[in-house]
């Protein structure tokens, strides 16, 4: 033991990757017994999937905190995992004060996990922990209470199926047995190359009128090609009613028990089924440790399996083997990823000179069997490309659901503290978006969400009076357009008031009494820096930070956000993202001897404009754009660079974020790239209106438009004019 | 490919001398300056803030920047601003020509930086009492001189003329 733990006071980078792990695997606990308390809160039953996640994850904790030497927390989530091991077999009540330690015992790990230094030279605080332990032991293990006649005494089962029952499986058994739910046992037979599909499309279907309390390979005579499987159900449906809904082939559903009917008749199970008095041999009392038996090999009882295993105090090769699955994921940081971006993008680079030099071979005849040859070869090199830059865009991605579990938990934080009936609905959070984007959106998110909790949702009298429920509803919906990724935002709340969002912009100068706008402009006006339309800040909207933050974050990302809204109705906002920063499509345009690359995100249209159309006022280009006033920038005068005379036709190229729009003159459209972003170096550090420079096919460096100041750039001047 | 590659034993002498490998024997106070020709005059820097010496490339011109600031050029994916030493210390306009080079030189912070000259010429070896730490008077951008035979070598205060204010 001394020995591990010097090995691992050398590696201080092996322990920061501890607590990051650790840190996750908390967060994720935390999650948990949140909803663990809420629904201890509705005096319900602890769902027994939060209660495995939980216990699973306190498993994870021991295994990590022992891999890493560090015995006290080790120990520490030993205990954690006797406890919940204890709630999810039913030995400790919901409802007793022991649930409160749990949060205790996660507070006291995250903290110890904090303050472990690099070296985890100082023990970690060993009083507090072993003063936790002892009221953990307490509460685990409650003094024995007098063992209740069995229940499972009258199902009419095959005693091996019983037997192959885990112990919670088997306490989930008893437990609907208590509350006079029928038993039921449906049988199905699926081919073996699609039962994974097949199954879960089971138990799915049967999940809708009742619990899965197992699922058995069944014995039988079916043949090589199909597997037969035996779902232990509880539900308040007979069987009847159970196989009218489940509309699979070769399945069969029969009651096991029934409450409401006199006991059923015996049956014989291959052998005669001895009779009731001596059904207590079989060995099902609750201490027993699950027999040995046909489980071991159950494929399709896994995360029951895992738990059965999980069992075990000490480390066996059960354990070793979970440990293993810990280190199936890696950890990566995303500069590595960058790194490996980069070197794709040079090798596209790469790949464009060999697709010109072999354009040169197959032009000159005495080559061209040759040019032909290496453009074939060129052409897979190509798709191979393009395919490992996929795969390293692919690594980049991760799913919202981790930003949305941090609302949902804000939201019903905010609920108890706050009284106020909201639900919050999320669809699509296993849309995924690239790791850098995701980060950024938490707080633009968190912002848009506590708003609709704070100022959007009345109170519930206001919403009675409005003839709406009393609950209000918070959603989220989350999904893929094309290159990009659309969250929105939306309540059923009272709606934006935008006289008041009107009056309150004059209050600050922002728009004159006599300018007209358009509803949607007006709205518009809410994302203007320091305009917010109660007066009074609450703790909960938090203070300082309003949509023009959003906007700001969400334009740094190079996406845009929108909002709508109908009086009395609700609001939706609307944030549209790119997937990912790494690699953005880019417009590459052309004026005078130069070329720009805008990124396609911003571009709304291209148009091809005759000179005579640009109209002209105060001196400002415009365009009428379907009756709409486009202000007009040229790019070369933006950029100091001589004009050409405009002798034909030019183009227009319509860029925005956001509502505000402009159009862009240039003299060329050269098409369309995939372009890698990277920043300037060298001793200028900021660059206005451009964000960066990208390397085209033939090596030269591009720059890359900033749109968001082109916009800006433009508005303010029209402010100023 | 069918270019001279005279300017390969430079670039690997600063890259060996940047990366510590020739480290002087005899006199703790040996330097090592990189020489360059500017408008027929010989300037120099210390090597070791040379990362490579790269010919010359096209230059992407860059709007809204400092006069002295030719550009960016693209070095194997890395964007890196172009500085006309020529320009950036007054010195008459010049073409380009086959010894055109631009230095790269790596700053404080990590941030690349590149410099045109007329021409590099040599990796000059010299002990601490060869420097003059003043030079002309009214130079912006000579921090000293170095005695070579009985020619002067200007010693480019790098920092000064790095130093274009954080765009305009």
């Amino acid at each position: 033991m001394a020995a591990r733990r010097s090995k691992s006071r050398a590696r201080s980078k092996a322990y920061r990757e501890f607590v990051s792990e650790a840190e996750e695997i908390l967060e994720r606990m935390r999650a948990d017994l949140v909803d663990l308390g809420d629904q201890r809160q509705a005096g319900g039953e602890p769902d027994p999937d939060l209660v495995n996640r939980l216990f699973r994850s306190a498993h994870t904790l021991k295994g990590l905190a022992g891999m890493f030497g560090l015995d006290a927390l080790s120990e520490l989530a030993h205990h954690l995992e006797d406890l919940l091991d204890g709630l999810r077999l039913g030995r400790i009540d919901a409802r007793s004060p022991a649930v409160a330690l749990l949060d205790e015992c996660v507070a006291l790990f995250a903290s110890q996990t904090q303050d472990l230094p690099d070296s985890a030279q100082r023990p970690a605080d060993a009083a507090a922990i072993r003063a936790l332990l002892g009221r953990i032991d307490a509460a685990a293990h409650p003094p024995a209470t007098a063992p209740v006649a069995d229940a499972l005494t009258g199902l009419d089962l095959d005693p091996a199926l019983l037997r192959a029952l885990t112990e919670y499986e088997e306490h989930r058994l008893r437990e609907n047995i208590k509350r006079g739910r029928r038993i039921l046992l449906v049988e199905a037979t699926f081919e073996i190359l699609s039962f994974e599909e097949g199954l879960a499309e089971l138990t799915k279907a049967v999940k809708e009128v009742g619990e899965v309390l197992s699922t058995l390979p069944a014995p039988g005579d079916a043949p090589e090609s199909q597997i037969r499987f035996s779902l232990l159900a509880a539900s308040e449906v007979d069987a009847a009613t159970l196989a009218g809904r489940l509309d699979f082939p070769h399945t069969d559903v029969r009651t096991a028990l029934d409450p409401n009917a006199p006991p059923p008749e015996v049956r014989a199970w291959g052998r005669a089924r001895a009779p009731a008095a001596a059904e207590a041999d079989i060995p099902l009392e609750l201490p027993e440790p699950a027999a040995p038996g046909p489980r071991a090999e159950a494929p399709a009882a896994e995360p029951a399996e895992d738990l059965a295993s999980a069992q075990e105090p000490v480390a066996g090769p059960a354990e070793l083997e979970s440990l293993k699955s810990i280190s199936d994921t890696v950890r990566v940081d995303i500069r590595k990823l960058d790194e490996l971006m980069n070197l794709v993008g040079e090798l596209v680079i790469q790949r464009s000179a060999v697709a010109a030099i072999a354009q040169r071979l197959v032009a000159d005849p005495a080559t061209a069997r040759v040019g032909a040859e290496l453009q074939k070869v060129h052409k897979a090199l190509e798709r191979k490309l393009h395919e490992l830059q996929s795969g390293v865009l692919e690594v980049r991605m991760v799913p919202l659901r981790q930003v949305f579990e941090k609302l949902s938990r804000v939201v019903r934080r905010l609920r108890r503290d706050l009284g106020k009936e909201v639900r919050l609905e999320i669809r699509g959070a296993d849309t995924e978006l690239d790791k850098l984007i995701v980060e950024e959106l938490v707080d633009p998110l968190m912002h848009l969400v506590r708003n609709a909790f704070d100022h959007a949702i009345e109170a519930p009298a206001e919403r009675q009076a409005a003839g709406k429920p009393e609950e209000g509803t918070i959603r989220i919906d989350a999904f893929q357009r094309g290159n990009h990724v659309v969250i929105e935002v939306s309540d059923d709340g009272r709606g934006i008031d935008a006289v008041a969002v009107r009056r309150r912009a004059e209050e600050r100068g922002l728009v004159s009494r006599e300018e007209v706008l358009t509803a949607k402009e007006t709205l518009d006006l809410i994302f203007a820096p320091g305009l917010s339309t109660r007066a009074e800040v609450t703790e909960t909207s938090g203070r300082g930070v309003g949509m023009d933050v959003v906007r700001a974050n969400l334009t740094a990302l190079g996406g845009v956000v929108d909002v709508a809204s109908t009086a009395g109705r609700g609001t939706r906002v609307t944030l549209t993202l790119p997937i990912t920063l790494a690699i953005i499509q880019a417009l590459i345009v052309g004026v005078s001897d130069q070329r720009f690359a805008v990124p396609l995100n911003a571009v709304h249209e291209s148009l091809l404009v005759d000179p005579a159309e640009i109209q002209r006022s105060e001196g400002r280009e415009l365009l009428n754009l379907r009756g709409d006033a486009l202000p007009l920038r040229r790019l070369a005068r933006e950029f100091g660079l001589p004009e050409a005379p405009v002798t034909g036709k030019t183009y227009v190229v319509v860029l925005g974020l956001g509502d505000a729009r402009i159009g862009l003159l240039v003299e060329r459209l050269e098409g369309q790239q995939d372009t890698v972003i990277k920043p300037i170096q060298g001793p200028v550090q900021q660059i206005r209106g451009v964000t960066g420079a990208t390397e085209l096919g033939d090596g030269t460096a591009v720059l890359v438009l900033d749109v968001s100041a082109l916009v800006d750039d433009a508005v303010r001047r029209r402010e100023a004019a | 490919m069918s270019e001279p590659r005279e300017s390969q034993g430079w670039e690997q002498l600063a890259r060996r001398a940047a990366e510590g490998a020739a480290a002087p024997e005899e006199s703790a106070l040996l330097r090592e300056l990189l020489v360059f020709t500017l408008d027929g005059d010989p300037y120099a820097i210390a090597v070791e803030r040379v990362r490579e010496i790269v010919r010359l490339r096209p230059i992407t011109p860059v709007p809204r920047v400092p006069e002295a600031i030719r550009g960016v050029i693209s070095l194997r994916g890395e964007v890196v601003q172009v500085i006309d030493l020529r320009r950036r210390i007054d010195l008459p306009p010049a073409e380009p020509t086959r010894s055109t080079r631009i230095i790269v030189l790596h700053g404080d912070d990590g941030r690349l930086s590149g410099l045109l000259v007329d021409a590099v010429s040599e990796v000059l070896r010299v002990t601490e009492d060869r420097l003059r730490p003043d030079g002309p008077g009214d130079a912006t951008a000579v921090a000293g001189l170095c005695v070579r035979g009985d020619q002067f070598v200007s010693l480019v205060d790098l920092d000064r003329v790095l130093d274009l204010g954080d765009g305009r």
